[in-house]
């Protein structure tokens, strides 16, 4: 292992609020609220153009050599609500990190480019300036040599195997997935957070270059709210985990939220941001998910190996966007808890699946949502305590996308020689044809908690343009009636990306934060 | 005691929702376990009830129910005090009424037979209302996840744990 924690050999400026024990200042040049990779790009870049930068996460700094590769560790200390956080009508799980690094600290490394027909369509049905492929190009280039962002050499492992051999036999495109690691002992863990140090979340990249920068790190604080003044924003109000009733008022020329498009939009509401057109927290898009298991004659072992390394889009690029519903076509890794929850039964029944555990194979799909009338998003709201909730209501076009999905995955599944298929539902059983599986799967009954429902990815909620009426940033991410406040993360995107996506949060974080004049 | 005040005072709004009497005196005796801060007696009892009914067919042990229980109350002190209330307020229907008359019980579930309980999930499983739907859904992930994160149980499954690894040089 060669990776050396900067933490633990370099001098940082980290002020904990968990530990509460070094100080801070109260004015910097800019505040950022949020350490994944919006937020995280946006403080390597300026704390490089010499402005001084408060970074300021509400989840724990957790270090690489304590990520133990266990669930049990792993989801309460680095995932929001212990990685159960769920839509307002309970029917989706919506995992999203909370830790220093944010979602890149447990994502599972897929790294694309926003679709060019993506950015297209903001340009054209958004009103978004700027972002022709063309355009971008030189920024998913420089997000991808800083993140060592490139194909990966090694076999995929059996789970997507599976996937790439029931593509071929179908005559169905795919590709192979490139990721941001570097010497990657190819265990599976990055769920957990990578314990070698091999992925190249924010936690060992951007965040520690930022630091190095001279910029401040100022993990465990709950960012309550945005005080505005004269039109301005003037400071940020925030709580340290080691004592909730403290408050510490951080001014700031520059405000730059980055905590992902449910954190975002709740901030913005809570601090009661101006919203003339009503539009926060809106469209929010979560590319649903839903999943289509398979009992193998081999050894699976979806644990082990690189979660995710082909992918499909034949059903993205076979259907136009405003059309029927399109899907991307991934694999997942499964580990015991991620197994046991996803399968909603008991006793028994729950038993006989646990017991293949080392023979399932699933097939994710991921629905682009966001580009269909008929698919407008959900909506951040508050609770009673100023926490935040995802309203997201599934649609008779969702489901249809749905249907689809599991038809093609299990097709995929028997063609690459499953024993028995079944989509992820309450009421489905394990089909043991392809014939009897297509029969079955129509005949589904479409509601939320009874198919399993999840999503990995959030975005929309405050979204880019150059229209007030109905964007809230501009095309470079200043909030348009506030013109110091700035938002840098997945919550700029009208609609879903239609891919992972990282590293398109990246490079317009990039992008966007190396337009702004300097102070 | 905060963690618990929380738990129920969100709750309650919601349970009312559900319509009829609800026995709010019973459901604030808070019965203090030694060891735990959001589960009481009355909660442990129900889910000693419910555990061995969502985990039949595994190897648990009798004795392995505590720690069961622990990794509950740990599960759900990870949660937001609003998911937190939302969870209490599952708990609190095992002690609403109108839900063991509904049911023909007059008896606690706690006391409830392997059949009865059995048979309660798989009716909320399948239940035309999603709240019961989702009841089940919390109930068993959560009593699934505590089960599956102990490291005994992932040899009964063919998993082999996370590999070791020498961590002495990247240190």
């Amino acid at each position: 292992m060669s990776f050396k924690d900067p933490f633990l050999t370099e001098n940082f400026k980290i002020w904990d609020g968990a530990l509460l024990k070094k100080g801070f200042v109260d004015h910097y040049d800019v505040v950022i609220i949020g350490s994944g990779a919006g937020g995280a790009m946006a403080a390597k870049v300026l704390s490089e153009k010499g402005q001084s930068v408060l970074l300021v996460e509400e989840g724990p700094l957790m270090l690489t050599h304590e990520f133990d590769m266990k669930e049990s560790t792993a989801y309460p200390k680095l995932y929001q609500e212990s990685a159960a956080r769920l839509t307002k009508d309970k029917g989706i799980k919506i995992l999203q990190g909370k830790n220093v690094g944010g979602g890149t600290t447990i994502n599972w490394t897929s790294s694309f480019r926003t679709p060019d027909r993506t950015l297209n369509w903001w340009r054209d049905a958004h009103g978004v300036k700027g972002i022709d492929p063309d355009l971008m190009k030189p920024y998913f280039e420089v997000v991808e040599k800083k993140l060592g962002i490139k194909d990966w050499e090694v076999p995929p492992n059996e789970n997507n195997e599976v996937l790439g051999r029931g593509l071929s036999k179908l005559g169905l495109s795919q590709g192979m997935i490139k990721r941001n690691v570097k010497d990657c002992h190819n265990l599976g863990y990055c769920g957990t957070g990578c314990p070698v140090g091999a992925k190249q979340s924010t936690l060992v990249s951007l965040i520690p270059e930022a630091l190095r920068s001279g910029a401040t790190l100022a993990p465990s604080f709950y960012c309550e709210k945005i005080v505005f003044e004269k039109g301005l924003a003037k400071e940020v109000h925030l709580r340290p985990k080691m004592n909730p009733k403290l408050i510490f008022k951080i001014k700031a020329r520059r405000f730059i939220l980055a905590g992902g498009a449910i954190g975002t939009p709740a901030l913005l509401k809570r601090s009661e941001a101006v919203d003339p057109h009503s539009l926060v927290g809106k469209r929010t898009t979560i590319h649903p998910v839903c999943l289509s298991g398979a009992l193998m004659n081999e050894e699976v072992e979806a644990w082990q190996g690189a979660p995710q390394s082909i992918y499909s889009d034949h059903f993205l690029d076979s259907r136009p966007l405003s059309e029927r519903m399109g899907f991307k076509l991934e694999v997942g890794p499964i580990h015991p808890v991620i197994l046991a929850t996803v399968i909603e039964k008991h006793g028994e029944k729950h038993q006989a699946i646990m017991k293949e555990y080392p023979k399932f194979q699933a097939i994710l799909a991921l629905l682009r949502d966001g580009f269909h009338d008929e698919s407008i998003g959900g909506e951040v709201y508050l609770k009673e305590d100023g926490s935040p909730g995802l309203d997201y209501k599934m649609t008779p076009y969702l489901w249809k996308g749905v249907q689809d999905a599991w038809l093609a995955s299990a097709e995929i599944q028997f063609a690459a020689g499953a024993k028995k298929v079944w989509p992820i539902h309450r009421e489905a059983p394990f089909y043991s044809s392809w014939k009897e599986a297509k029969h079955g799967i129509l005949n589904l009954p479409l509601e939320i908690l009874k198919a399993k429902l999840v999503s990995a990815h959030v975005m929309g909620g405050a979204p880019m343009g150059e229209d007030p009426k109905t964007s809230v940033v501009n095309s470079y991410g200043r909030h348009h009636q506030v013109e110091n406040l700035y938002i840098m993360d997945g919550s700029i995107f009208p609609t879903s990306v239609a891919t992972n996506p990282m590293e398109s949060i990246l490079a317009f974080s990039l992008r966007n934060s190396m337009a702004m004049k300097a102070l | 005691m905060i963690y618990r005040r929380t738990f129920f005072k969100l709750g309650f709004s919601a349970a009312f929702l559900l319509g009829g009497a609800f026995s709010i005196s019973k459901s604030l005796d808070f019965e203090a376990m030694p060891g735990f801060k959001i589960l009481d007696k009355s909660d442990a009892a129900t889910l000693k009830a419910f555990i061995p009914v969502i985990l039949d067919g595994t190897e648990l042990n009798q004795n392995e129910i505590p720690e069961v229980l622990q990794n509950i109350e740990a599960a759900i002190k990870g949660l937001s005090p609003s998911v937190q209330g939302e969870v209490g307020e599952l708990l609190l229907l095992f002690k609403w009424r109108p839900l063991r008359w509904s049911t023909g019980r007059n008896s606690p579930w706690s006391e409830a037979s392997f059949e009865e309980i059995d048979a309660l999930l798989v009716s909320w499983s399948h239940h035309n209302l999603e709240l019961y739907r989702s009841a089940y859904s919390a109930l068993c992930e959560l009593v699934n996840a505590s089960y599956y994160s102990m490291e005994r149980s992932w040899p009964t499954i063919g998993y082999p744990g996370p590999p070791v690894l020498d961590r002495e040089e990247s240190l």
